[in-house]
């Protein structure tokens, strides 16, 4: 995978107010602010209504099997590390849609279409799993989460969003 | 062999598609398909009510669409297709998932892009 120094211009702006926000988000999402020249907050309603979206996701996988035989239920830790995933990505990002893996990892989707794609699937160990398509590149990796939200993560992001 | 994943709701995109996410496999690294080459549209939704719906003990659920893909597609993913489950009439497995999750995200992709198509139940 290659990472691209290519701003998009996109609506995000820094903002040190973002809960969990780390360096280098808060670097992705000046990037982000400096390529598009206008804020949309990322307020902290905002971040409620995507964590009620998760949680109505997980409370359809809350018990063994409920995807059939031999899944698991949504990992407990999966979904609190999911919360702290969504606290750290800038101001201004997108929602993803959610999914529940059979195997009880939590699946974030940003889908725009033509190639422009990234799953993101967070464990109950804290371990960030993505695959990502642009275009003709394709990409996939396993990063720890700490905190703050992966480099690698917000290059991709950047490049699946669509141009304004 | 054309092969279906039946969905709920929550599994259809507003766009739309499906979320590849729903082809991710069970702790066995098996994903459930049925065979459905030759079956009639109508009684593709009753295998899903018989097979899929009555079978589900932890809650109700309806089917809203399916996920429809040849073996082509699936072993074009790197995949492969079990394609008889004896105990399970029309039943058969998508086998062959890697054990890193970022390897079976890409290989959901990849199964998507290579042709599986959202079929919505009428």
């Amino acid at each position: 995978m290659t990472v691209t120094d290519d701003p998009r211009s996109l609506p995000f702006q820094a903002r040190d107010s973002t809960p969990g926000m780390g360096s280098e988000a808060k670097d992705l999402a000046r990037r982000f602010g400096r390529a598009h020249g206008h804020s949309t907050a990322y307020s902290n309603a905002s971040r409620l209504i995507v964590k009620r979206a998760l949680a109505e996701a997980c409370e359809r996988a809350s018990v063994e099997g409920w995807a059939g035989p031999g899944t698991s239920a949504a990992e407990p830790m999966a979904i609190l590390y999911s919360e702290d995933f969504i606290d750290s990505l800038p101001s201004g990002f997108p929602s993803p849609e959610f999914s529940i893996a059979p195997t009880g990892e939590i699946i974030l989707e940003w889908d725009y279409g033509n190639r422009r794609v990234l799953l993101v699937s967070v464990d109950r160990d804290g371990v960030v799993s993505y695959a990502g398509r642009f275009g003709i590149e394709k990409g996939h990796a396993a990063v720890p989460f700490r905190g703050a939200l992966p480099r690698p993560i917000g290059e991709w992001l950047l490049r699946v969003f669509p141009k304004r | 062999m054309l092969v279906s994943h039946f969905l709920e709701q929550d599994e259809i995109k507003r766009n739309g598609d499906f979320k590849p996410a729903a082809l991710l496999p069970s702790r066995t690294l098996r994903t459930s398909v049925f065979r459905t080459d030759d079956v009639a549209e109508a009684r593709i939704w009753e295998i899903a009510d018989a097979e899929v719906v009555a079978k589900r003990t932890d809650r109700v659920i309806s089917i809203h669409g399916r996920a429809e893909m040849r073996d082509s597609a699936i072993s074009a993913a790197g995949l492969a297709l079990d394609p008889r489950i004896p105990e399970r009439e029309a039943h058969a497995d998508i086998i062959g998932w890697p054990a890193e999750v970022d390897e079976r995200l890409d290989r959901a992709l990849a199964i998507r892009e290579a042709g599986a198509y959202l079929r919505l139940r009428a």
